[in-house]
Parts: structure tokens; C-alpha cells; sequence
């Protein structure tokens, strides 16, 4: 009896092709240790498609002392979304804006609305974002953005709506935080901020951005709120602080206010992007009270009401499943077969996966 | 009490676990209410743990956040979790004791209360159901956790007959327990009798301080016997049994006996009869021993034992004094509480008195059920009460010649029962301690102590160990077979009892020139 040979077969107990993690990990090493000459903004967004470059290096932006004060009446926006059905050619995108609000030592108010969910397609997409950024605007947009991602174009509008609405409910002295950027995102133009903050000056709203995924390089791609922070350690070990990074005249051309990298709580692991607007109080007094929300021990640094808003806004797991089952059912009310049904949520990677 | 605690969420029909908020106060053993509207049932549960709670959906978000309050502390700038009303919250798991129907009848926990269900502290009148089955010997009131329900709770006097356990480490309220029970028995005026061994004289005195006893008890005059081997003031009758009271098995009771000793009392038994005790004392030893044809050591602790036996205060040689044991029992038998303070004796003193008025109890009223029956349905339910009383329920000490195993075993039928108070029901005999139908279980360190309390109790209180473990003096946990689950009580502190207690009434007043002659 023969036995026919079997497929040939290359097995290795490395988890990684020979070399290639020497590889990476000398890279970082050397984006870390390589000085630049610069700082970059890179927000990717209308009208700030190239990178902000100014000169610069981490060394130099003077790290100052922060203390923290008693916050006062503070707002928080934020967004959550997630892609019910993908056809690849459509999707349906779910997605809500909240917000909360601090006041007086507690949280006494959370608005956590229930999903608003969207069918889409490129076609249908450019409709939409133009009538959301009339929305925004009060009037119809010059430029229209190219949204190649809708669940996170609706976020981002839905977002925006709610900051919107938040200022102009706001009474004058309290802060109005935003999760991201005070320079929208990839999905909002600088028109959008620039209104908002018009209206928050206007009635003597504070605005504030703070940025977990911050986009602040020196040189060659270096994160440089990595950099302030690992030198905020050496240098003041653990108190809070603030560096600020839009010393250079290009900034206030093109920025609605100041970007700093702060460290908000001594022992806060992290350092945090934020961007301070123009507006009724300095924007020390600002970062002082960003500083006065950061001591939750559950979030350490980073400002409370933010945290919760996070939570309000976010789609977990077991709520995407359910809008899931429930858009199903409504495919099968609207006279869907269940193979159709099924054909249009099948995701052939997850037959890899489970395999 | 009808605070809003919470919304049952999860687990089965043996089980219900409710979420609770964050300041709410929930103690083990608190007794809730939950309302099934629906069925128009209103469940009720005990708390059997409690933990917490928070809205993470991270699993390690407490300890991480521990770690970060440590963190600021270190650093002294200490940190503040906001709105933890918000954010954490409490989870109790308890165990359903059953559910009062649209009819109000109480049933055996047999179905689910209503998911989400409204859990609530009870009202009073929840426990309506309860009040019929509380019987007449009250003890304290019911307990819910760590606060009192208007509402007593006690055991039927008839019920003392099928035997009474009382279980507790030192200091948790033993000794007043008895007092409230042995109290209630003197309440009664004469409807139950209790023979109450005290070995340290604080059931009669009350023991230090401001502790009052038995003898303040305002039926102690009309009611109350007392026997003591020393002075005990007014009142107290010497215990002096007499010698030929005692019998081979009170004394393989008390002592431990090797078989070579045993043949050798038998045959002494047997050529001296009754004086056999008094002959082993006074011969000598050879003599004893060529007589009796046993070796000279086991004589000598015969001897030793006799001599001591004779020599105790308590033991009278005189063979024409009266049986007291007999007097004791007709004293129960007319209804009277008959206390016997024993602390002047050693522990073996103590059980050989204890196991010969007790046997002289048991074979009375055995007796009289088996030759008068009218006359032994006027017998009152007899309650013999005895410290320490794994001494005498041990597995090592089951034998036939002990009276007390066979108190746990035939009393019920003599109405004479056994109260067993014990710090260490571990080393009472299970198949003994199943006999026992009502047990009181207050604070009890050990494991093994509630493990064997676990499979003999009436009621299941499987669930009931940290509860048992946590439980404070005074409070107790009482099961029995009329009772619809294991009770939670606080029982009367017996000083506080006493100022509730009615005594007999006063003599009318001497009307005026009632004391003139007739001469006059």
C-alpha cells in the first residue's frame, strides 16, 4: 500500500516572520530618539488638508504648573455609533449624540437618546451631508466633504448638533466641553466650530476640546503628547500641568483658540491634547477647571463629565445585537425573505474567524 | 417600613437577587418584601449576601479604581469618584422564604416572584400569617437584620417536650435566653414546669453587675423551687440527695467507667446490694479486692471515685432521709419551675445530681403514662434544662444506662423534654440532635458548629451560615416545625422582659375593722 504525500506544510512556533519585530521595534525607538525640527498638526479636515507645520521641539514649550479649581457648571458632549448592516454598496449606520452636565459637585443631568439609525449609500450620503451642515451652518455649505465613512459623518454631525444646542442652552460662566478637537473632524469644516464659538462667546459660554487620539507630531511622526508627558515625569514628577503647543503666529490664523497638552491629575497616566477656545475667561482659568474634574479615580486625568458623556453615548455590544435582530425583523415586516435577510448580514470574515 | 430597596433582576425560584442603591444599608438576615402584583403575591426574602455593584462593564474597573484612589494618596493629592450614586450600587442575593397569597395564607417559596419585581422593607402586617404560629412561650421580637419587626416570637409550650437545643459561643446571650424561656415557663402558673440545672448560679442571681435573675421574676414566689448545695439566701432548699437515689447508670453518666471496672461495680452490686457504695469506700483495698477477685488498681479507682461520691455536700449517708429527687418531681408535677444551682459542684458532681433527678423525672411520669392516664394528662410539659450538655449527648457517651439520650429519645411521649445548652453542638450525637425539634442558634464562630446544626435544624438554614456567623448577642435564629421558616430574632434582654411580665395579683385590701374580734 502507497501512501500518497501529503501538502506540504510550513509550521513555525514564532508568532512573527524572523527579524520583522527587531525591525519595528527599532523604527519607534528611533522615531522617539530622533529629533525633529518641527511640529505637526495633522487634522486631515476641509481647509486643513495639509499638515500644520511650524517650527518647534518638545524641549521647548514650557511646562507650567496647574491648579486645580472648582469646576462649576460644566457640559460634556459626545458621540457613539456603529454600523448595523454593511452592503458593502450601503450601509445602515447607527448613532446618537449625549451629553451630561456637572453642576454643583454632581452630574444632574444625562440625556442618553435612543439610536437614530440611517440607511446610506454615496449617492444618498452627499444629500444628507448637506443638509446637516446647512443645519449647522444656517446656511448651505460651500464645499461638501467626501464621507467615506458614514456612521462616523453622522456621528460627527450629530455630535456637533449637540454642541450646538449646548451652547446656546448654556448659561454664561459655564464650560462646554467637546470629545475631540475644537477643529471638527474629518467630516466637519472649521465654518461649523467657527459658529459655535461665535454663539459661546456670544452668550459667555466657555468651549473647550479635549483629544484622546491626539494628531500632535514632532519631526518625523513623534507623538508629542507622548513626549510632554514622559518629560512632564522627569522634570515636575507627579503634579499636574500644562504645555502650551500654539505659540507659533500660524495657530491663532487658523484656530479658534489655544492647543495645549495637559497633564490634569498627579498621578494621571495620561496627558491629554486640549484645545481651549477664545472666549469669556482665560484659557489658564479654563484648564484650571479641567484640572478641578480630573480627580475621579475611575478616569484619572481625564475631565469627568467627558467620561460620562462617553458612557451615555456609546454603543455597547449587546445594543448593537439588538438593533441588529430588530432591523431584521423590520426587513422580514417589509417582506424580506430570511435568506435575503441573511445573505445581507453575512460577513465571510467571520466564517474565517470561527473556522 | 415600606422603604423602596430595590428591583429583583435575576436568578430562580431558590434564589433572587436584586439590585439595590448605592446607599442603601442591607444587612444579612434582613427580611424584604416583594410584590408580585400580577398574582396579587407578595414574596418575602432573607438576605444572604450582599455585594457590589457598578455600571463597569470591566470586570477589574473596582480594583484598577482602588489602585488609583491608593495612587492619589500616595502622591497627596487624594481623588473623589463622583456621583457614586450614579455609578456603583449594591447586589444582594436572598433566599425566598415563600409568599402570602391574594387570601393571605403564607406558602412555601414555590414559584418566581415577578422579574423586576419592587423589593421593598416589609410592613408589619406582612407577617399577620406569622402571629397565630408564634405560640406562648415568646422569646423576643422578630429581627430584620439589624432592626426589630413589631411582631413576637416564641414557641408553643406544648412543643417543649420534643426537645429545645440553645447553641452559642460564650457571650452571645446563652444565659439571658434561658432566663426569658425558664421565665415564660414561670409565667405560665403552673401550665409548664422546667427543672433548670444551674451550674454557675447566674439563672438564679443573674450572675455581675445589674443582671437580675430568676429570683426577681414576679411569679419566682408562687412558682419558682429552688435547690442549691450552697447559701443562697431565702428560699433555697439544700440539695442533699439521698444515697440510695443514685443508681449504676447516673454514675456510668458522670464518670467514665473501663470495662474491668464495670464488671468489678457489678459484682460488688451483687454481694453488697445498696450498700455496696458505702462498703467500697470504707473496706480496704486487699480486702476489696480478695472478695471481689479484681486487681488492686481497678478496686482503688472504685474506691477513690466512691469515697468522693460519698464525701460530696450534696450526698446524704442518712438512709431515712426522704428522696429529694422525689420531692423535685412532685413539685414539676404540680406545675412548679425547680431550679437547681449547682455551682458549688465539680462538672462530674454536677451530672451525677443532674442524671438522678432526671432519671427519678423520666421514670415518673413514665410511669403515671403507663398506669393513670387522666392523671398523666394533667402533667404539666416538663422542660429539664442542663449546660454544657454535650457532656452528656456525646456519641462516646450513648449508652443505655444514660438517662439523658433516653430523655431526647422517649421524653416526648412522657412530656418531659430536653433543653440542651451548648457552645459546641458539634459534639452533641446527630442522631440525638435530630430529635431535637426547636433549636435557638445564636452567634456561632465555628463552622463545624453550624455544619451539624445544618442537617439537623427543622428549617433549612443552609444559607444561613455568615448570618450565623455574624449574628451579635442577643440576636438568635430560632427553628422549629411551626414555624414557616428559620426565625430571625432579637430576644428581650431578661431585665427589659421582666418589666413586661405580670405578676399575681395583689390580696385586696384588708377592708377597715376586718382585724376587730368578733368579741367586738
Amino acid at each position: 500500500m502507497s501512501v500518497e504525500p501529503g501538502p506540504e506544510r510550513v509550521l513555525s512556533l514564532d508568532p512573527v516572520m524572523a527579524g520583522q519585530l527587531d525591525q519595528a521595534a527599532s523604527f519607534v525607538v528611533d522615531l522617539l530618539a530622533d529629533p525633529g525640527r518641527d511640529i505637526r498638526v495633522h487634522e486631515g479636515q476641509l481647509g486643513l488638508s495639509d499638515e500644520v507645520v511650524v517650527p518647534g521641539h518638545p524641549d521647548g514649550f514650557a511646562l507650567e504648573p496647574l491648579a486645580p479649581v472648582a469646576p462649576g457648571t460644566v457640559w460634556a458632549v459626545d458621540g457613539g455609533s456603529s454600523v448595523v448592516a454593511d452592503g458593502r454598496s450601503f450601509q445602515v449606520a447607527a448613532y446618537r449624540a449625549a451629553r451630561v452636565r456637572f453642576r454643583d459637585g454632581r452630574t444632574d443631568l444625562v440625556e442618553s437618546p435612543p439610536l437614530s439609525m440611517r440607511a446610506t449609500s454615496p449617492e444618498s450620503m452627499l444629500r444628507t451631508a448637506r443638509e446637516a451642515l446647512t443645519d449647522l451652518l444656517g446656511a448651505p455649505p460651500e464645499q461638501l466633504p467626501e464621507p467615506t465613512r458614514p456612521v462616523d459623518a453622522l456621528r460627527e454631525w450629530s455630535e456637533w448638533r449637540a454642541v450646538k444646542a449646548t451652547v446656546e442652552q448654556a448659561d454664561v460662566g459655564d464650560l462646554v466641553l467637546v470629545d475631540g478637537s475644537l477643529h471638527g473632524g474629518l467630516m466637519v469644516p472649521p465654518a461649523v466650530v467657527a459658529a459655535v464659538h461665535r454663539s459661546a462667546v456670544d452668550r459667555g459660554v466657555s468651549l473647550a476640546g479635549v483629544v484622546k487620539a491626539s494628531t500632535l507630531y514632532w519631526g518625523r511622526n513623534a507623538p508629542l503628547v507622548t513626549l510632554l508627558k514622559r518629560r512632564g515625569d522627569r522634570e515636575l514628577g507627579s503634579v499636574p500641568w500644562v504645555a502650551r503647543i500654539s505659540t507659533d503666529p500660524v495657530f491663532g490664523r487658523l484656530y479658534p483658540g489655544e492647543i495645549f497638552v495637559a497633564h490634569l491629575a498627579s498621578t494621571a497616566p495620561h496627558a491629554f491634547r486640549v484645545d481651549v477656545a477664545r472666549g469669556p475667561t482665560e484659557a489658564a482659568e479654563v484648564l484650571a477647571r479641567l484640572a478641578g474634574l480630573a480627580d475621579d479615580p475611575a478616569f484619572v486625568g481625564y475631565p469627568y463629565p467627558l467620561a460620562r458623556a462617553h458612557q451615555a453615548a456609546r454603543v455597547t455590544g449587546y445594543q448593537v445585537v439588538d438593533v441588529r435582530r430588530a432591523f431584521r425583523d423590520a426587513l422580514s415586516r417589509q417582506g424580506m425573505g430570511e435568506d435575503d435577510i441573511e445573505m445581507l448580514f453575512q460577513d465571510f470574515h467571520e466564517v474565517l474567524n470561527r473556522s | 417600613m415600606s422603604e423602596y430597596k430595590g428591583r429583583i433582576f435575576g436568578k430562580s425560584v431558590q434564589q433572587a437577587t436584586f439590585r439595590s442603591f448605592y446607599g442603601t444599608d442591607l444587612f444579612l438576615g434582613e427580611i424584604l418584601s416583594a410584590e408580585d402584583a400580577e398574582r396579587a403575591r407578595r414574596f418575602l426574602f432573607r438576605v444572604i449576601d450582599v455585594t457590589y455593584g457598578s455600571d463597569s462593564a470591566d470586570p477589574t474597573w473596582p480594583e484598577r479604581t482602588a489602585g488609583a484612589y491608593m495612587s492619589g494618596d500616595a502622591a497627596g493629592t487624594p481623588y473623589t469618584l463622583h456621583d457614586p450614586e450614579q455609578r456603583l450600587y449594591k447586589v444582594a442575593t436572598c433566599a425566598p422564604l415563600g409568599y402570602i397569597d391574594a387570601s393571605g395564607d403564607f406558602r412555601k417559596p414555590k414559584s418566581l416572584p415577578a422579574q423586576f419585581a419592587r423589593v421593598t422593607a416589609p410592613a408589619a402586617e406582612d407577617f399577620a400569617f406569622l402571629r397565630e404560629r408564634m405560640g406562648d412561650m415568646r422569646i423576643g421580637l422578630l429581627r430584620s437584620g439589624e432592626d426589630t419587626i413589631d411582631l413576637e416570637v416564641g414557641i408553643q409550650g406544648e412543643t417543649l417536650t420534643s426537645h429545645v437545643g440553645v447553641f452559642a459561643t460564650t457571650g452571645m446571650g446563652k444565659s439571658n435566653l434561658m432566663k426569658v424561656l425558664a421565665g415564660q415557663v414561670l409565667a405560665s402558673q403552673g401550665r409548664y414546669a422546667c427543672l433548670l440545672f444551674d451550674p454557675h448560679g447566674e439563672y438564679l442571681e443573674g450572675g455581675s453587675g445589674t443582671r437580675r435573675g430568676l429570683r426577681d421574676h414576679p411569679w419566682a414566689a408562687e412558682r419558682l423551687k429552688v435547690y442549691a448545695t450552697r447559701a443562697t439566701g431565702a428560699g433555697a432548699t439544700a440539695l442533699r440527695l439521698s444515697l440510695a437515689e443514685l443508681t449504676l447508670g447516673d454514675l456510668q453518666t458522670a464518670y467514665e467507667w473501663t470495662s474491668a471496672q464495670q464488671d468489678a461495680i457489678y459484682r460488688l452490686i451483687r454481694f453488697h446490694r445498696e450498700e455496696w457504695l458505702t462498703h467500697v469506700a470504707e473496706v480496704d483495698i486487699d480486702t476489696l479486692v480478695e472478695e471481689i477477685g479484681v486487681a488492686a488498681a481497678t478496686m482503688s479507682v472504685i474506691q477513690r471515685r466512691a469515697q468522693r461520691i460519698l464525701d460530696m455536700p450534696c450526698i446524704s449517708r442518712d438512709p431515712s432521709q426522704p428522696s429529694l429527687s422525689a420531692r423535685i418531681v412532685d413539685e414539676l408535677m404540680d406545675g412548679y419551675s425547680v431550679l437547681v444551682d449547682s455551682s458549688g459542684l465539680s462538672s462530674m458532681e454536677e451530672i451525677l445530681v443532674a442524671s438522678v433527678i432526671t432519671r427519678r423525672v423520666l421514670e415518673t411520669y413514665g410511669g403515671i403514662y403507663l398506669e393513670d392516664r387522666e392523671r398523666f394528662a394533667a402533667l404539666p410539659p416538663t422542660l429539664v434544662a442542663l449546660e454544657e450538655a454535650q457532656r452528656v449527648l456525646s456519641r462516646v457517651k450513648r449508652s443505655d444506662e444514660n438517662v439523658f439520650p433516653r430523655v431526647a429519645r422517649e421524653g416526648r411521649k412522657f412530656k418531659v423534654g430536653l433543653c440542651a445548652v451548648s457552645q459546641q453542638p458539634k459534639l452533641i450525637d446527630d442522631e440525638l440532635l435530630s430529635q431535637f425539634n426547636t433549636f435557638f442558634i445564636l452567634g456561632l464562630a465555628d463552622e463545624k458548629d453550624r455544619n451539624i446544626l445544618r442537617g439537623s435544624s427543622k428549617q433549612d438554614i443552609s444559607n444561613l451560615g455568615p448570618e450565623i456567623q455574624t449574628l451579635m448577642p442577643g440576636e438568635a435564629i430560632v427553628t422549629n416545625l411551626e414555624a414557616p421558616f428559620a426565625l430571625p430574632a432579637q430576644v428581650w434582654l431578661y431585665e427589659e422582659y421582666l418589666k413586661s411580665v405580670q405578676g399575681p395579683a395583689p390580696l385586696p385590701a384588708r377592708p377597715e375593722g376586718a382585724g376587730k374580734g368578733f368579741a367586738e
